[in-house]
């Protein structure tokens, strides 16, 4: 069994039968990402064809949904819960358990001074992973607005890729006294 | 009178005649494009086709040896047109040189002309001639060229189309004559049909003979003295000119010529024509000394109607012997219907010198009718070329006349044919194939014409039967050939060419053949045969397709083939049934050509089959007449094989998983076919 180059090592070729083949595949980290051919030869004949072996490189996360806005009861709070797939290059589904680390930026607020949060590292199992953004305290805070920038980093053995999906996030409490959170995606 | 000082000023190099000719050659030059076989892999699997090709003139060792060729008589005086038509069976084009000479034997030699290759040309024998003033309106014809036997094949036509009258002469080489004596008859439908005959000096030399008319009557018997000085043609009027003694002339009669000469030396032929019901019929002069045998066949007699008029077939026959001779004859026909049958001729009797016309009322008007096609076979019981015997089928009014020539079998040269067909207008060709024996024989035929070429593939014929192939029927209906070609409607001439394949024991002369040309709205017709030098021969064996690719499973249809050649290069494919086998059956079986693909590997899969063929190579140069290979070279049987490649290569169809991420390992699974099991 071939595949060429030096991205995916072929190991452990067991012929199951006539019609069937197994192997292990090992996959550089610096991999190209993309269709790899795969052919196998028998008795000195090349097969007539090939079959493809795609590299998936983490490349961005999908909002698949974003919930109504929640109240926090017990307390003061507002959250909103969304829902991700992570995507490779061509855009399918990475169905493998990761975690997906949250990277916080541009932090502002108003009034000045209020804490940041922490980033999360929601897990992705099998490629789906769940977020929620908002706020949960113990009592209601005179109005204020938090704003920030929300990327996404993925890591995948000693490989670190930066997602490409970057959300604007703004919560808060206005003078009203009503409770708001946005998400505003802006994944290339 | 022969003057020797009058052959230079008779010399011609005109640029007029040559452009009429480069005319003429523009629309009738053929250039045949052989079709290569086709390649089929079951599956689309690649392979590599056998290549085929015609053999390269320098394939064959070349030959430049001389040949004259000599027609009797031309004509275009009056409402005559005379063409001659030039038909080269090589592969290359070939030069041919015609000298003229008008009917005192004064020379006009003709700017050579160029044939093409596998093609014939017509030409205006008028725009030949226009140099040499009206004396040559009217003579004789010879043609040079260097290369191997019967090469050529030319055919002069005299046409009066407005009466219906056409005499046919193919030329002949003089040399290839036996003897100074020739021998040829008449027969007359009615009293107001002239004879006249025409005889030819071929040589530069003055040649005395005597022209003996043998009538029925003893007493109109005469003979005319000949002097011929060279190249001289004469015409003679048998019931008048020159003769000892004047004639009524009856129904039938003979005419004898011998020469001092060389056998060859005087050429002659009688025309017999009345302009008036539109009857004409030419008569060749026999030798007897090329006879072998007292057996005569003609392939192709008309039977049943044509453009309205019953066809009533005759023989007429001349005993030249000096004894009773004893005739039994028989047609030999295969109905519309598929059935067939024989129906024998009345025993005839022929005193000694003695001239007969009957008609052949042995087979039915309404038995005639639904004949397909018919061939004629007459034995005579005294020695061997004394009988000449004239065969035709002459309609009612006597403007329909086909006739058939009755050829010794063992006197040809080989039973191949190679002819040029024509389908313009109302005209149209037909092929006869007639076997001569009484075992099934077999043939194979292909047509060539411009872009292509037709193979009627491997045919057979029963004892005794006689094959009609008519070209334009094949045409027109778009009948399938063995590789499931049609003809292209807008294909109006080409070039027919059939030999015997033959079998272990089986006569090589068994089959002859002819081509008639035909126009019924005209009311003339014309005969053609001309054979190859020899027999075909085995050039080489291979299968096709010769090299497969493909996956367990598949399968492709393998086919053994030998190819053949003429005597001049032309090569055709024949499919062999062979018995077959694999190096590697785990790798692909085969049975009746029939591959099997199994498993990864590659195999080589043969076949091999008996083959009763002339090998050239294998002859020795021993036995064999002066011929373009070495001489005609007997069959033979041996041993054939030829081989292909089968490559069986794993195929896949699917992988499992079909992704992974960079530095991670997989466990995949791929299916597909054609894996190799590890041997244990």
């Amino acid at each position: 069994m071939t595949v060429p180059g030096t991205d995916i090592s072929v190991k452990d070729v067991i012929v199951g039968s006539t019609t069937e083949l197994l192997a292990t595949f090992t996959v550089s980290a610096s991999a190209t990402g993309g269709n790899h051919a795969v052919t196998v030869k028998a008795k000195g004949q090349t097969s007539d064809n090939s079959v493809t072996f795609f590299v998936q490189i983490p490349t961005k996360i999908r909002r698949d949904s974003i919930s109504a806005l929640q109240n926090e009861t017990g307390g003061c709070g507002a959250t909103k819960t969304l829902n991700y797939s992570l995507l490779d290059q061509a855009g399918v589904v990475i169905s493998e358990d990761l975690t997906v680390d949250e990277v916080l930026s541009d932090f502002t607020s108003d009034p000045s001074g209020l804490q940041q949060p922490d980033p999360k590292h929601p897990p992705a199992n099998a490629g789906h992973l769940v977020d929620e953004v908002g706020y949960r305290i113990p009592t209601c805070p005179p109005p204020f607005t938090i704003s920030l920038t929300q990327k996404f980093t993925v890591t995948v053995g000693q490989t670190t890729y930066n997602l490409t999906t970057t959300n604007s996030v703004s919560y808060g409490r206005d003078a009203s006294g009503n409770k708001f959170v946005t998400v505003t995606n802006t994944t290339p | 009178m022969y003057r020797t000082s009058n052959f230079a000023p008779n010399r011609f190099r005109l640029a007029g005649v040559l452009v009429s000719v480069l005319l003429l050659t523009a629309f009738y030059i053929v250039a045949t494009v052989r079709r290569l076989p086709t390649i089929v892999n079951a599956a689309n699997h690649s392979g590599a086709g056998h290549s085929i090709s015609n053999l390269a003139s320098s394939a064959l060792p070349q030959s430049d040896k001389p040949h004259t060729m000599a027609a009797t008589y031309y004509s275009f005086q009056g409402n005559l047109k005379a063409s001659i038509n030039l038909n080269n069976k090589g592969l290359v084009p070939l030069e041919v040189t015609p000298t003229l000479f008008n009917l005192a034997g004064e020379r006009l030699e003709v700017p050579a002309v160029t044939v093409g290759a596998t093609t014939f040309q017509v030409f205006d024998l008028a725009e030949w001639a226009g140099p040499g003033g009206p004396t040559f309106q009217q003579g004789s014809l010879q043609l040079f060229y260097r290369g191997r036997d019967m090469l050529l094949g030319a055919q002069i036509k005299i046409v009066d189309s407005a009466s219906s009258v056409i005499f046919d002469e193919q030329l002949g080489e003089p040399e290839a004559m036996f003897t100074s004596r020739l021998e040829g008859l008449w027969w007359r439908p009615d009293h107001d049909s002239q004879v006249s005959i025409a005889i030819s000096n071929t040589t530069d030399s003055i040649v005395e003979g005597s022209l003996v008319r043998d009538n029925k009557d003893p007493k109109q018997n005469g003979s005319n003295e000949l002097i011929l000085q060279p190249h001289q043609t004469v015409l003679i009027d048998p019931a008048l000119d020159s003769f000892d003694r004047p004639a009524v002339m009856h129904e039938t009669g003979g005419l004898s010529i011998n020469h001092s000469g060389k056998p060859g030396a005087l050429i002659a032929r009688a025309m017999i024509q009345n302009p008036l019901i539109g009857f004409s019929s030419a008569v060749q002069f026999a030798d007897p000394g090329k006879a072998k045998s007292s057996r005569l066949h003609g392939a192709g007699l008309r039977l049943g109607e044509i453009a309205g008029e019953d066809l009533t077939p005759m023989l007429v026959a001349r005993n030249t012997g000096d004894e009773t001779a004893v005739l039994h004859g028989r047609i030999r026909y295969i109905k519309k219907d598929g059935g067939g049958g024989v129906t024998l001729l009345r025993e005839v009797k022929l005193r000694a010198g003695e001239v007969k016309a009957w008609q052949l009322n042995e087979i039915s008007k309404p038995q005639g009718a639904g004949v397909e096609s018919a061939g004629l076979e007459l034995d005579y019981s005294t020695q061997t070329g004394s009988v000449v015997v004239s065969a035709l089928s002459v309609s009612k009014s006597g403007n329909q006349v086909f006739q058939v020539p009755m050829l010794d079998v063992s006197a040809q040269k080989s039973s191949t044919g190679a002819y040029p067909f024509y389908m313009y207008g109302t005209s149209s060709t037909v092929v006869y194939i007639k076997n001569t024996t009484s075992v099934e024989q077999k043939y194979i035929a292909h047509l060539n014409y411009e872009g292509g070429n037709y193979r009627m593939g491997l045919k057979r014929l029963a004892p005794g039967e006689t094959v009609t192939i008519d070209i334009r029927a094949l045409r027109d209906k778009q009948i399938l050939d063995d590789e499931d070609q049609t003809i292209p409607l807008d294909v109006g001439h080409g070039q027919v060419r059939w030999t015997l394949i033959q079998s272990e024991g089986t006569d090589p002369l068994a089959l002859i053949g002819r081509a008639e040309q035909v126009d019924e709205v005209k009311g003339i017709s014309s005969t053609y045969a001309c054979q190859n030098c020899c027999g075909d021969f085995f050039q080489e064996s291979y299968v096709t397709p010769s090299s497969v690719t493909g996956t367990a499973g598949d399968s492709v249809t393998m086919s053994a083939f030998e190819l053949h050649s003429d005597c001049y290069g032309y090569t055709y494919p024949m499919e062999q049934s062979a018995s077959w086998s694999s190096s590697d059956a785990a790798a692909a079986t085969v049975s009746g050509g029939l591959v099997t693909l199994i498993d990864a590997g590659q195999t080589t899969i043969t076949a091999t089959w008996i083959s009763y063929t002339s090998v050239p190579s294998q002859c020795g140069g021993s036995g064999f007449n002066p011929g373009p290979i070495g001489g005609c070279c007997s069959a033979a049987s041996f041993f054939r094989s030829a081989s292909g490649t089968v490559a069986v290569k794993p195929h896949l169809s699917s992988i499992s998983p079909a992704r992974g991420l960079p530095g991670v390992e997989y466990g995949v699974t791929i299916k597909g076919k054609g894996f190799e099991l590890p041997h244990l």
